[in-house]
């Protein structure tokens, strides 16, 4: 999943930016309002984390131009302020939800998994089950049978993806925008570098690859054709 | 008892006693005048008697030879008879106390006899003079008037009696018309003064419902300042004003909760943060602990040095006298802490000269005098190209102190600004300078200007352009 932080303190940026790509997102860091605006306006993001204060453009106003913009994206706000008119003010402008600093990035980590599942009803499970592989993005353990396979954050993220949206076919465009950041580079290889490892780590031996690919369409994620 | 507490009821009461005093004595006076005036006209009277028949009786005695003692008793006889007044009674007694004449009972009813007169004039020895006296007998009380009289050597006593009765009626009904008139006047003021009282009191107790109902939260209400009463405008006015001081300053108390709280929340994200995204893995690389530990620390160091910010201006703001003078060279103080900077500078490539020559001094606070330094050093470096440049000098009666660097200029807009608390001119890079340890909260400049004035001296930004930015420190010495 990709997530855009818009937060100035690069203190603050430095553990939220490591804390979710560790927790397997793909994310892009904005330093104030207007490269927030910015990266809203060029990339498809599942969330946007905005800081209240922040230099040029502050978080409310970034928030009330994006959905001016029309982007339904859901907006995470974060704020040192906890005064209830702050509250009011961030939710009146379009956000989702509001969290106070210092906050725990555990329910911080939770309170963004909530946005996805509202945003999107592929999101509905919290626990992914495809025969008997299991997948559990709150934990980051997927289980195939009895036996954990140990997977990087980058490949959970883009497996969780093919599993959130099983049966239907994903370009590369589509896997790029969702699971790689903006260093992400389209002429590389890389897409087809991962699903490749993932597919070694994944599959059985005996049975046929759960992610397969569609010729100049993309892959398509499905449950084991022998169930 | 809340009603004797209550100013209106006081009001009455004071108005009521005080009416009733005047009442009392207006009455009062009025009836012994009134007593006395009544008493003088039959007194009058009385003596017009005396007089008519002394007239007549002398005129009898010089018209016959009256040197007989049968002439002479004819003579009052004739007198007597002369005197015909309905109500008043004459009677005329000889030197030996022996009763010569009387006026007819029949055109006066008054129940009394020479007899009973004789016995009364028996009490009193001195008859030599007129005088006027009250006699009572029985149910029945009189005004007598002795009058001794000598017409050719005979001694006489004349007494005229009139009946007290009517005078006694008549100041009675005055009596009773007082008695009752007062009480039921001060009934009907009592009443009125409570009203009127009422009536004064209601824009106060409006007003002081209207306060009850300000809290914290409606600061911003005012009391209807109206065409009310002066006096009532004015407290109106003295209230509105109080309320807009105490709005005033509750609203800065809220605000320095807020950036406090804000200040103090940013580090502890941060360290909480570091700390909950370390432990997130089981696992990680010696370095990347180490990174995280040292954020925390510098995090903690900057948490602590805000607290202690914070507490210094709390206690500025108690009013708490804290200065403890000593005799000291501020130039030393300033040497000191300038080489405590020296590593810091190197670190961000600032260059610090010390052009301070003279020596200064001085009773002062070394302590509050160093971290008044400590703050505008730091500040210099913070924003300093290259250079930061301390200068001193000796004016006729003070000490000033100047500490410049070649940064970017104060914005204008900003300039009155920086002495307030948690300003930043730029929130982003003053924060981000991490080669100071714990950066500043926007409260260095706040307390340096306090410590200035706890020294009867000013801090002031004395020049802001492309060049140099300069803040000047003057001190009485």
């Amino acid at each position: 999943m990709r997530i855009l932080l818009a937060e100035d303190d690069e203190r603050i940026s430095r553990f939220i930016l490591k804390g979710l790509r560790e927790a397997a997102f793909a994310v892009d860091h904005a330093c104030n309002g207007e490269e927030a605006l910015y990266h809203a306006s060029i990339n498809f993001y599942d969330v946007i984390i905005l800081d209240v204060m922040m230099p040029l453009v502050d978080g409310f106003e970034v928030c009330r131009q994006i959905r001016e913009n029309g982007l339904e994206t859901p907006i995470l706000m974060l704020t040192a302020r906890d005064a209830v008119h702050d509250r009011i003010t961030g939710l009146d402008a379009g956000a989702d939800d509001y969290l106070v600093k210092p906050f725990a990035f555990g329910e911080f980590l939770a309170r963004i998994r909530a946005l996805l599942r509202r945003k999107d009803k592929n999101f509905a499970d919290t626990v992914i089950t495809f025969g008997d592989l299991r997948i559990d993005p709150k934990s980051q353990t997927v289980f195939r049978g009895k036996t954990e396979i140990s997977l990087t954050a980058k490949e959970f993220t883009v497996l969780e993806y093919f599993a959130r949206h099983e049966g239907r076919v994903i370009g590369r465009e589509e896997l790029s925008e969702h699971c790689w950041d903006e260093t992400f580079d389209p002429f590389s290889n890389s897409i087809e570098v991962f699903v490749n490892r993932l597919r070694k780590k994944i599959d059985r031996a005996d049975e046929a690859s759960l992610i397969q690919t569609r010729r100049g369409a993309g892959y398509i994620f499905q449950a084991s054709s022998n169930e | 008892m809340k009603i004797l507490n209550s100013a209106k009821f006081r009001l009455t009461l004071w108005y009521v006693g005080v009416l009733s005093c005047i009442l009392i004595i207006f009455a009062g006076a009025t009836y012994l005048m009134f007593t006395s005036f009544v008493y003088a006209q039959v007194d009058s009277t009385l003596v017009e008697i005396a007089n008519s028949f002394e007239n007549t009786f002398r005129s009898e005695v010089v018209d016959e030879d009256s040197k007989s003692d049968k002439k002479f008793v004819e003579a009052v006889n004739e007198a007597t008879l002369e005197v015909r007044f309905k109500n008043y009674r004459l009677f005329v007694f000889s030197e030996r106390n022996k009763l010569l004449s009387q006026t007819d009972s029949t055109n006066a009813d008054i129940a009394l006899s020479g007899e009973k007169l004789m016995e009364v004039l028996a009490n009193y020895k001195n008859l030599s003079a007129a005088q006027t006296t009250d006699l009572q007998i029985g149910d029945n009380s009189f005004r007598l008037l002795f009058q001794p009289m000598r017409v050719n050597d005979r001694e006489l006593f004349l007494i005229i009696a009139t009946p007290l009765d009517d005078v006694q009626e008549l100041l009675q009904n005055v009596r009773i018309s007082f008695l009752l008139g007062v009480p039921v006047a001060l009934a009907f003021a009592s009443v009125g003064g409570f009203l009127l009282a009422r009536k004064s009191f209601s824009p106060i107790v409006e007003m002081s419902d209207r306060v009850s109902r300000i809290t914290a939260r409606n600061l911003y209400e005012r009391l209807p300042v109206g065409n009310s009463d002066e006096e009532l405008k004015n407290l109106a006015q003295s209230f509105n004003h109080l309320l807009e001081r105490l709005k005033l300053s509750f609203e800065q108390q809220q605000r320095f909760m807020a950036d406090a709280s804000h200040e103090l929340r940013t580090p502890v994200s941060i360290i909480r943060g570091e700390a909950e995204v370390s432990l997130t893995k089981e696992k990680r690389s010696t370095k990347e602990y180490k990174e995280t530990l040292l954020i925390i620390q510098s995090e903690s160091e900057r948490m602590s040095k805000i607290i202690e910010e914070l507490f210094m201006l709390s206690r500025a703001d108690s009013g708490e006298k804290m200065l403890t003078r000593s005799s000291i060279y501020i130039d030393d103080v300033l040497g000191e802490t300038i080489r405590s900077f020296r590593t810091i500078a190197q670190k961000m490539s600032v260059k610090i000269e010390n052009e301070v020559d003279i020596e200064m001094p001085a009773q002062a606070d070394p302590a509050l005098l160093r971290r008044l330094f400590v703050n505008l050093t730091d500040n210099a470096i913070k924003h300093a190209r290259s250079l930061v440049k301390v200068e001193a000098a000796r004016e006729t009666n003070r000490y000033v102190i100047t500490f410049s660097n070649d940064g970017d200029p104060v914005p204008a807009i900003s300039a009155s600004d920086i002495f307030d608390r948690f300003y930043r001119v730029d929130k982003a890079r003053s924060r981000d300078n991490g080669a100071l340890p714990g950066g500043g909260a926007g409260l260095g400049l706040p307390i340096a200007r306090w410590i200035a004035e706890m020294h009867a001296g000013t801090l002031q930004l004395t020049r802001s352009d492309q060049h140099v930015t300069t803040f000047t420190f003057s001190m009485p010495i």
